[in-house]
Order: structure tokens, then sequence, then C-alpha cells
């Protein structure tokens, strides 16, 4: 039967699929973060990777400290509002009585001198209390394990860990105008332990270090498996 | 019979030890609270080493500082008031 149609075309080559392993990608992810220049951390950094100068307690001589968190720094700026207004109450109230024809009330020069300046020195502690909780409130994430370090006030704080292993799963939250324009939100990270929920609350630039969570711990599966 | 003036019995006589002796007793509780502070501030630095220039040790400066500010005021209110 004679040829219809043929085509003189020679067939293409079909591009070969490679399949790259799983792990791979994040195992080269968490090496380059590891082998990246370590940067400073001063006294009002909210997130820094490989942060510079830093350990904890119980750190491990081979840990390395991969991504540092607080809350954003946005967060404080509530407290440091209140702490201003709550400040210009007694020049404002001295004021209002200079401003009156007969004052309202009047104190002896003395005793006003004591309690204005103990008013001061209680505003103070409350703005250091209100520092302190923002400044000792850390997430830590090393290429072994997370801790989180919560500070509830000054004289009470809890530090939980988790290892990649019992990571089951990690997302974050970013709601509202704020936290969009200032990019932080809530990073919470699903674990297989008692302590059902670990979270880094306010944290800067959360897609990236969920992200690095991943990494770390679809690398950690990774090394398992390789040695299996 | 004369109405007797409240502000100037608070503040004359016995009425200025009244106001005192509270005066005294809540900047005594308050300077231990302070030291509480330096307790817990050294707690927080043996936990976590935040920077090479060891923050925790400038934070316990300012509550020191705060403390002999505070001392300072116990005396005055003795002296003064």
């Amino acid at each position: 039967m004679p040829d219809i149609y043929t085509d003189h075309h020679p067939p293409t080559e079909q591009p070969t699929v490679t399949h790259a392993h799983p792990h791979q990608h994040a195992i080269q992810s968490v090496q380059r973060l590891m082998h990246e220049k370590e940067h400073q951390v001063n006294f009002f950094t909210a997130y820094r990777v490989r942060p510079r100068g830093m350990h904890f307690a119980n750190q491990e001589p081979d840990e390395v400290i991969l991504v540092f968190l607080r809350h954003h720094f946005i967060t404080n700026i509530p407290w440091m509002l209140n702490t201003i207004f709550f400040a210009l109450i007694p020049p404002l109230l001295f004021g209002i009585s200079l401003a009156l024809p007969t004052p309202l009330f009047t104190l002896p020069g003395g005793l006003a001198f004591v309690l204005v300046a103990f008013y001061y020195l209680l505003l103070s502690s409350y703005a250091f209390g209100k520092f302190i909780s923002w400044f000792y409130n850390i997430g830590i994430v090393t290429q072994k394990r997370m801790i989180d370090l919560d500070t509830s006030n000054i004289l009470a704080h809890n530090t939980a860990t988790a290892n990649f292993s019992e990571l089951v799963e990690v997302k974050f939250t970013q709601r509202g105008f704020f936290q969009s324009y200032f990019d932080y939100g809530d990073i919470h990270i699903q674990t297989e332990a008692v302590r059902a929920n670990f979270e880094f609350l306010a944290a800067p630039k959360p897609s990236y270090v969920t992200d690095i969570i991943s990494d770390l711990r679809v690398a950690q599966e990774g090394g398992k498996h390789a040695n299996s | 019979m004369q109405i007797p003036n409240l502000t100037e019995m608070l503040f004359t006589g016995i009425g200025i030890y009244l106001l005192k002796i509270p005066i005294l007793i809540l900047i005594f509780i308050y300077m231990i609270f302070l030291v509480i502070v330096i307790g817990r501030l050294k707690a927080f630095g043996r936990t976590v080493q935040v920077s090479s220039m060891n923050a925790s040790k400038v934070l316990e400066r300012f509550v020191v500082i705060q403390l002999i500010l505070t001392l300072s005021l116990f005396v005055a209110t003795i002296v003064i008031v």
C-alpha cells in the first residue's frame, strides 16, 4: 500500500525529566544557610539570619544558630505611647493648676516632689518591664532544633524546645494592614509532642522563616533516609 | 465654730506622718521588687546571651541605677517630707 503521508521531519528528542532527590534542595538550602556570613545582633534586632555573638544554655558545640527571632519592633509602639502619655500627666496637671485662679489642691513642696519622683520611677519600671518582655521573648532556630523562650512578664518565663523530627506542620498567618505592611506574622508549628503547638508570634519575615524551618525538617528527614 | 481645713490637717502635724509612712512602705516594696528584677535579669542572661555586648549586663546596670535612685528617694522622703 502506498504511503499517503510520510513525516520527513526526524522525531524530535523528548526532553528528559530528571527527578531530583526531594531532599536535595532542602539539604543544599540548609548548607548554604550554615555557610552564610554571620551578622551582628544589636539591642533592637528582631530578626537575624546567622546571628553573631549569640549563645544559649545547653547549646551543643557543633550547634549553629541559623535564625534569631523576636516580635517585630512595631509591637512595642503601644506601650511606648502609653509611657509618653502617662509621663505628660504631671506637667499637664501642674500647668492646669497654675492656670486656674485658685488651686484645686495644694501639696507641700517636699511631698509633691516625692510623689512625682515615685510616679516617674514606677512609670520607668513599667516601660522597662515591657521592654524586657520584648527583649527576652526570643525564638531560635538551629540546624538541630527550635527553641522558644517566652517571657510573659519580668518575673516569669518558660523555655520550650522542639526537634525537627517532631514537626508535623509549619504555617504562618499574616493578618491586617500593619502585619502586611511591616511584613511580620505568627508562625505556628504543630508538633507531635505533648505541647501540640509551638509558636513564634509577630515574627518578622514569616514566609522566609517558615521556608527555613520546612527545609530543615526535610533535610533532617533526608539525612535519616540516607543513613538508613 | 471654725470648719477644719482638711488640706491643712492632712499635710501638717500628725497628718504628714499618715502620708509619709505609706509612701515609705511603697518605696521599700519597690526596692525589693527591683532586687528581684536584677535576679531575674541574671537568670535571663544565663539562659541566652544576646549579642556580644552582653546585653543582660547593660540591663542590670539600668536596674541598679533605678535602685540607687529609689534608695535616694527613700532617704529624701524621710528628710524632706
